[in-house]
């Protein structure tokens, strides 16, 4: 059977409400042909991605021009000249009713906030080229950092620009000079720096000498340690850290609004002495690629030992974008769903005190 | 009283839609303009953009219907009227002379 790919229903009904009927049948229709244009070249599910990005363009000025066209009609600033005079005459109901809008903006202004910044894109070119690879178990739906052999082998495959494992932890930082104190240190490989494109602003990036276990350890610093710490000295290249009770020589300064992957403030060289440690995997995806391809080329060509304590009849390759898969595309969908509720019980709370008002303007001596 | 400066994106649209002649669209303004920078360009910022330029007086809107497309769709293609020529005209002179001033310290 085949099946058409259409853009999102509710993305298009957004559109009809909002667009002048003048101009509507041609926006749908023009939107429709690039969504087709993606859809056909990348896959249904950025096409979709893409439309509802064309409609976060589109909402807020085409929402603004059929406000305008309406307070421009007259009948507007008739009924605010009617309701400032009530506004006047009752000056507790307007208390209360100002009060209520306000505690009822505020929530979901709140809520948008902390969503928004759950989700806001990595601070990095190309955002959603970026991928978070992992294997997922098909039972619970759940998925889990790769032992470091299946890394190795995902880091071979053509559908990466770059690749790089990372582990993350609390550890003990200290140096000459400063107190010793818990910071969210990640242990990375070179492959991290690269699949976000991101470097030093000063110093040198970790390579893959960095790495061997015969190399002294180094350590990239965040801008604002290089700011809080060493007064933003350039000696401070090659001062030492002790990290997790180890000593490491800072190599590099990363940008301040670079945190990979939380909101880690040193970061180390990954280095590890066993095929079976667990890693979380970020990679780049390359131009021609796209991320279920790139799934189902590692599902095809995952190796499979056995006795290594993961169940592989179950098992399967999951790629997706680093901040959805961060969160959950669940969890991501049951707060936006929780948003939404929030702000229709703010329109009914509107639309109450509308009424009280109008029933007031109809009957002034109640 | 002064020139009117265009927007760097207006200028591109307008640019874009001269080029195109009578095949200027939404789509077709996206793909030309995205060949020609080498970057992503939004088709809702090009509607946008497309838009307010028509309501300037710049662009004139024409309904048509796609070709291909059956009875369904329709699409609005747009050309440059003549106050849109001038506002270009104006906008590559208003540029040239900057670019005259300084010419010779960027050359240094």
């Amino acid at each position: 059977m085949t099946h058409r790919t259409a853009p999102p229903a509710l993305a298009v009904r957004i559109l009809e409400a909002l667009a002048e009927s003048s101009e509507r049948t041609h926006l749908l229709s023009d939107l429709e042909e690039g969504f087709t244009k993606r859809a056909s070249r990348d896959s249904a599910r950025r096409a979709r991605r893409w439309y509802w990005r064309q409609v976060a363009i589109l909402a807020p000025p085409l929402a603004l021009s059929r406000l305008a066209s309406v307070a421009t009609s007259g009948a507007l600033v008739l009924d605010a000249r009617r309701a400032t005079r009530s506004l006047r005459r009752s000056p507790a109901m307007t208390v209360a009713a100002v009060v209520t809008l306000g505690i009822g903006i505020a929530g979901p202004t709140a809520a948008y906030g902390v969503i928004s910044a759950m989700f806001a894109s990595l601070p990095v070119d190309d955002p959603d080229r970026v991928v978070a690879v992992e294997l997922l178990d098909q039972e619970s739906s759940q998925g889990f950092a790769a032992p470091w052999f299946v890394y190795e082998s995902w880091a071979g495959s053509a559908g990466f620009q770059a690749i790089g494992a990372y582990k993350d932890d609390d550890e003990a930082v200290s140096g000459a000079g400063f107190a010793p104190a818990r910071i969210q240190v990640a242990q990375i490989t070179p492959g991290v720096l690269e699949a976000l494109q991101v470097g030093p602003i000063f110093g040198r990036a970790l390579d893959a000498s960095d790495g061997q276990p015969e190399s002294a350890p180094a350590a990239l610093i965040a801008e604002q340690l290089w700011d809080e710490w060493f007064d933003r000295d350039p000696g401070a290249l090659g001062e030492q850290l002790t990290v997790g009770g180890l000593p490491h020589t800072i190599v590099g300064v990363m940008p301040a609004s670079f945190g990979f992957p939380r909101n880690e403030r040193v970061w180390t060289p990954l280095r590890v002495d066993d095929d079976l440690v667990r890693v979380d995997v970020v990679a780049r995806l390359n131009e021609d690629r796209s991320a279920p391809s790139v799934e189902v080329e590692l599902s095809s060509t995952l190796e499979r030992p056995v006795d290594v304590g993961i169940e592989w009849e179950r098992t399967t390759v999951m790629v997706e974008e680093y901040v959805v898969a961060q969160h959950g595309r669940r969890t991501r969908t049951l707060l936006w769903g929780l948003n939404l509720l929030i702000g229709l019980l703010v329109v009914i709370a509107a639309a109450n005190v509308s009424a009280l008002f109008l029933a007031r303007g109809r009957h002034p001596n109640r | 009283m002064g020139r009117y400066i265009l927007g760097e994106f207006e200028h591109l649209v307008l640019l874009t839609v001269l080029q195109l002649g009578e095949d200027a669209y939404g789509v077709s303004v996206t793909e030309r303009l995205a060949e020609q920078t080498g970057q992503d360009v939004a088709q809702a910022a090009v509607y946008l953009t497309l838009r307010r330029l028509e309501k300037k007086g710049w662009l004139q809107g024409h309904s048509s219907r796609s070709p291909g497309a059956g009875d369904r769709r329709t699409r609005k293609t747009y050309t440059v009227t003549p106050d849109g020529r001038t506002r270009l005209a104006e906008a590559q002179s208003t540029l040239r002379s900057m670019w005259d001033a300084i010419g010779e310290e960027l050359s240094s």
